[in-house]
């Protein structure tokens, strides 16, 4: 049965900041190389998931936004139930060749290699306030916040965790691991990297070529240090900086970054979800991260608020608006002139202003599309600036023009 | 249909099945084709859906309502913005009720007078009247294909001397609409039977509407809670005598058997916020009854929730999957259980159309009842119906 490995290979640097390229391969049990069945170029942004799909986004939807993004992270719990693995049971994978939008052909060949790769996490993509609560050897239910919720408590031991992963079948697996946040003891964010080796470990006993270490150890140099050296030490694909989005602030983040990057190897991919402004966006990314996750696009959805922001400097506009301002009643523009998002292309802003006033869904709908759409462009725009060594420039003219006003 | 009178719209019978008939309705907008059913879209939109995957349900029609509208974003800025059709970038056709029904099953205080509803401004309290002149002029400003007359209305279970006085005040108020209306070249203004369950004033009702040669008639005043056996007998009474080159339409009946029912007696357009409500609260239609998805005996079910079924859902999810979005109470839930239960309608309704062109409509419907009810236990109301109609229930 052929096996999916990870693998990243860079392609340009600016400094420490880097692009590259991210494939899942499938390789025989010999470890022979098959084909490449999936391609995401970094920097990059993975949509978060609710349930296996972005929040309101349905496959029509979603099918076109893999012309941008074609990643997604999904906690691993709601699926557990399933014995096919994870693509099977949200129709993505094989099954989402069924639906095409209109007038639109199978995918062959190249145009395969766009499928949504999946990303398992225990942590709730969509909801960093809950971080993933590591006890001894259960991974405690406070992890998993909306299971909690629907589902009332459940434990789940390590052994079962393990399980959970490999029977999912997931594209990337990121290991099961305990966040703390920024202010904790020392003691235990000692504790958080112990219990993340050791979890990883038992990981690696059953899943090989696609498991991401998580670096643990809050906001101890010491324990990070350790955390990095350990995790570097094993055969996994990639690294994700755990407990990042967790209260610290923007020096604290990038001093944490520092702390870390020095102990593991450059030609792995590096994971760091939590984090969302464009700001922290950037500051990772001139530290060397690759691929982000956070609710942060969406969570503008919810507040009414579309951005618009702009990386060209001789284009003046605000960072975002407020879609539930009256003054938008009659405005027969599209959200952002010139975006080519679902909504964009067949909505005005007066549409979305009377669906936020009378609390229609295809508001949200509306706005998660174009604010996803938007912030993953905005991804783009910053790969090409690294790719023509302009990255620096890129950063400076956006933070002098939505940062120093202390804009957001 | 009188030379001089401007109308927007056009019928042309394609097929007859005893009193079943299969038509195409000519409207600005789109040739819909009937039996059909509209799915209600209150606020300019239906559940989440874009209207592009309301366009793939091939839905050719959908509602608007009056008073959600006229209150958002009111008659002057729909007016600005070009019309419900700009508004929402519909491009099909749209059909908008008169706003009194919402307003008495909405407003407690809501009464009538001569004069129009009279009700109380759910803002400052204040006492407000919806005249059949402004029920045209907001429903000019939204500019729908379809409008419906401000009518009295009655509950069914309302008996004695009101349902009278209902029914001749409808007719009084027609005349107001019909004058205050001002674009009836671009828009069709539809007359409401009333006289509640009185065969009598219903054809009293129903004359005086047609002495108006309105572009089509609807039967009003139903699915209030009466009981089945008046129900039909009243949709048959109504089907048969209205005129046969005008559209019918039964309003706020969408539960499959009606349709199924109604359609057989001649009813050409029905509405409903059933297919897209029901969807909500994560409940499937299907051929064989409903399927409730929250129930755990979901929660391993990997098939679609129809075979046959070609609507978005069906195409790429399996019931567990929407098990899991219902349990989590996933917005996506709703819109992927919305554009199944639209779907399943369109395909009801297809399916008695076809039926009606090929000439097996008996067939059809015995197999429709078969499948809804195993045990044989068809309501008896609906097998009258049905006989009525030439069609013998096994
Ligand atoms: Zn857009
Ligand atoms: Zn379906």
């Amino acid at each position: 049965m052929p096996m999916r490995k990870v693998e990243w290979t860079p392609s340009v640097t600016e400094g420490e900041a880097r692009t590259g390229c991210l494939s899942i391969v499938r390789v025989d049990e010999q470890g022979n190389h098959i084909d490449r069945i999936k391609k995401i170029d970094t920097p990059c942004f993975f949509l978060g998931s609710r349930a296996g799909a972005p929040p309101n986004f349905t496959v029509d939807i979603w099918n076109e936004f893999k012309k941008k993004c074609n990643a997604v992270q999904i906690e691993a719990e709601t699926i557990s139930q399933f014995g096919r693995g994870i693509h099977d049971f949200i129709a993505v994978g094989e099954k989402q060749n069924n639906f095409r939008p209109r007038g639109k052909p199978e995918a062959t060949g190249e145009e395969r290699l766009t499928e949504t790769a999946i990303y398992l996490s225990f942590r709730d993509p969509l909801n960093y306030n809950s971080i993933c609560n590591v006890d001894g050897l259960a991974v405690s239910n406070d992890a998993f916040s909306f299971v909690v919720r629907q589902r009332g408590k459940m434990k789940l031991t390590t052994h079962q965790g393990v399980k959970l992963l490999k029977d999912l079948d997931g594209d990337l697996i990121e290991s099961i691991s305990m966040d703390v946040p920024y202010h904790v003891t020392s003691k235990k964010m000692r504790r958080s990297v112990d219990v993340s080796i050791h979890i990883l470990d038992k990981i690696l006993e059953s899943n090989t070529g696609n498991v991401l270490g998580v670096i643990q150890g809050g906001s101890d140099e010491r324990s990070r240090t350790v955390s990095a050296k350990e995790t570097a030490k094993r055969n996994v694909c990639g690294f994700v900086l755990g407990s990042f989005g967790l209260g610290e602030d923007l020096s604290q983040q990038s001093q944490m970054i520092r702390w870390i990057l020095p102990h593991i190897p450059a030609e792995k991919v590096r994971f760091i979800p939590g984090i969302g402004t464009p700001l922290q966006i950037l500051e990772a990314v001139s530290l060397g991260c690759d691929v982000f996750n956070s609710d942060y696009p969406h969570l503008i959805g919810e507040y009414g608020q579309a951005i618009i922001f702009s990386t060209d400097a001789s284009v003046d506009r605000p960072y975002k608006i407020n879609l539930r301002d009256r003054k938008f009643q009659l405005d027969q523009e599209p959200i952002l002139k010139g975006c080519t998002c679902y909504g964009c292309q067949n909505h005005t802003r007066a549409y979305v202003c009377h669906l936020l006033a009378t609390h229609e869904m295809l508001a949200n709908v509306l706005l998660s599309v174009h604010n996803c759409w938007h912030y993953l462009e905005f991804f783009r725009e910053m790969r090409e600036s690294i790719g023509r060594g302009g990255f620096n420039r890129f950063k400076e003219t956006f933070l002098e023009r939505y940062y120093s006003k202390a804009e957001e | 249909m009188s030379e001089d009178k401007p109308v927007a719209l056009r019928l042309e019978i394609v097929a007859r099945w005893g009193k079943a008939r299969a038509t195409l309705l000519h409207l600005p907008h789109a040739i819909c084709e009937t039996p059909m059913f509209m799915p209600v879209g209150t606020q300019g939109t239906i559940k989440g859906l874009t209207s592009e995957q309301v366009e793939d349900v091939h839905c050719n029609l959908i509602l608007g309502n009056t008073y959600h509208l006229g209150h958002r974003p009111g008659p002057e800025v729909m007016k600005e913005l070009g019309g419900l059709h700009q508004l929402m970038n519909w491009k099909r056709n749209l059909l908008t009720d008169s706003g009194g029904f919402q307003m008495v099953s909405l407003l407690q205080l809501a009464n009538i007078t001569e004069q129009g509803v009279v009700f109380r401004s759910p803002h400052d309290g204040s006492e407000m009247v919806l005249t059949p002149e402004m029920s045209m002029q907001i429903q000019n400003c939204i500019g729908a294909d379809i409008m419906m007359a401000l009518d009295d209305v009655v509950s069914t279970v309302t008996t004695g001397p009101r349902v009278e006085e209902a029914m001749h005040r409808t007719l009084r108020w027609i005349d107001r609409c019909v004058e205050a209306h001002k674009r009836p070249h671009e828009q069709n203004l539809f007359g409401i039977v009333q006289g509640g369950l009185d065969m009598d004033l219903r054809s009293q009702c129903l004359k005086g509407l047609v002495e108006r040669d309105l572009p089509g008639y609807a039967i009003g005043g139903l699915s209030g809670g009466e009981s089945k056996h008046h129900f039909w007998r009243v949709v048959d009474k109504c089907a048969a005598e209205l005129p046969e080159n005008k559209p019918r339409y039964l309003m706020g009946v969408g539960y499959s058997l009606d349709l199924l029912v109604c359609s057989c007696l001649g009813v050409d357009m029905f509405d409903c916020v059933y297919p897209s409500r029901t969807a909500r609260f994560g409940v499937a239609l299907v051929k064989t009854g409903t399927l409730i998805l929250k129930h755990r005996e979901f929660s391993k079910d990997f098939r679609p929730l129809d075979d046959e079924c070609q609507c978005m859902a069906c195409r790429n999810y399996t019931r567990a999957y929407l098990h899991s979005l219902v349990v989590q109470k996933e917005q996506l839930a709703g819109q992927l259980l919305t554009a199944h239960n639209l779907t399943y309608q369109m395909d009801l309704m297809r399916g008695i159309r076809n039926s009606i062109i090929e000439g097996n409509l008996d067939r059809f419907a015995q197999k429709f009842i078969d499948l809804q009810f195993p045990n044989g236990d068809c309501p008896s109301w609906a097998r009258d119906a049905l006989k009525s109609a030439g069609i013998d229930i096994q």
